[in-house]
């Protein structure tokens, strides 16, 4: 009787095991869904025209991030500036003072998506599309993910100047 | 055989280097001194990020042109009064560097996208 539990315990959680091991698999092998033999064999004949496409769009990313970046910077000076000119006249400013913050901490992480976006291209000119096309195509499909969420940092930092100056026209309108 | 020859020749090799002429040994230290810091350099500079924003690399010479230059490091009041006029000035630079910001690409066109790379298999196979 007790051998009995106890191999129907065993078998249980040989059973969740299983599922979850499946469920890991399932995981794993959802970003190569879309990998058709078709594409990986397009990924094969196309593979120069590829990696120079990738170069290319490389390049004109690094046009806009520095451009942003200097943009930034120089906004954020001047926004803590304008704090800086609150304070010394002793007027409490505490959610522009949040604001300038908030988009500190955006423009730092735009920087650093910006980072990890460029290391997914450099890698994916590291490889051969030719003789490993599925690998070139999960960097490709990770790069898309990581330049998805620069994007996504821009709306954020956008959003945040927005704030920033409304609540600098209600400070006005205070006057 | 004895460890001791070997040793006593080495000892003898160093106190020669060290009581003979001392410019070949401050010019190998000089270039062992400057590989070690051009190598910390580089280093520094492809680890830290730097090399991905280059844009003085060759290649790169129609990108250089689209950076923006004339940023000058501008210096900001933070004494005076705050007063309406002085808050119109800080909206109207604030607005034209909204302005600038909007013109510079958003990261959020699509550009890794398959059709966008001619990855599509139709596409792709309409273009061989």
């Amino acid at each position: 009787m007790i051998y009995r539990s106890i191999t129907r315990v065993l078998v249980g959680l040989v059973a969740l095991m299983v599922a979850v091991f499946s469920m890991g698999a399932i995981a794993w092998a959802e970003p190569d869904a879309e990998l058709t033999p078709e594409k990986i064999d397009l990924i094969r004949q196309r593979c120069s025209s590829l990696q120079f496409a990738l170069q290319q769009i490389e390049k004109r990313d690094a046009v806009s991030r520095i451009n942003r970046g200097r943009d930034y910077d120089q906004m954020l000076r001047q926004v803590s500036a304008l704090n800086s000119r609150f304070a010394y006249n002793k007027l409490s400013v505490p959610d522009l003072i949040q604001l300038t913050n908030d988009l500190q901490s955006a423009v730092d992480r735009f920087r650093a998506d910006y980072d990890k976006y460029d290391t997914d291209l450099s890698d994916a000119a590291k490889i051969d599309c030719k003789t490993k096309p599925i690998d070139y195509y999960t960097i490709i499909q990770r790069a898309r993910d990581d330049r998805t969420m620069v994007g996504d940092q821009v709306k954020v930092v956008n959003d945040l100047m927005g704030q920033y100056r409304a609540a600098v026209v209600n400070y006005r309108s205070a006057q | 055989m004895s460890f001791a020859a070997p040793f006593a020749m080495l000892r003898r090799r160093v106190h020669r280097v060290a009581n003979g002429p001392k410019l070949p040994l401050a010019l190998t230290g000089a270039i062992i001194l400057a590989l070690l810091l051009a190598g910390v350099s580089v280093a520094w500079y492809s680890l830290g990020g730097s090399s991905k924003l280059d844009l003085s690399r060759p290649g790169y010479e129609r990108e250089r042109a689209e950076v923006r230059t004339n940023d000058s490091q501008k210096t900001y009041d933070t004494t005076s009064p705050v007063t309406a006029s002085a808050i119109d000035d800080f909206l109207k630079e604030y607005d034209g560097r909204v302005k600038e910001l909007n013109g510079y690409g958003n990261f959020s066109d699509g550009a890794l996208d398959d059709n966008a790379i001619q990855l599509n298999v139709q596409s792709g196979n309409s273009t061989q």
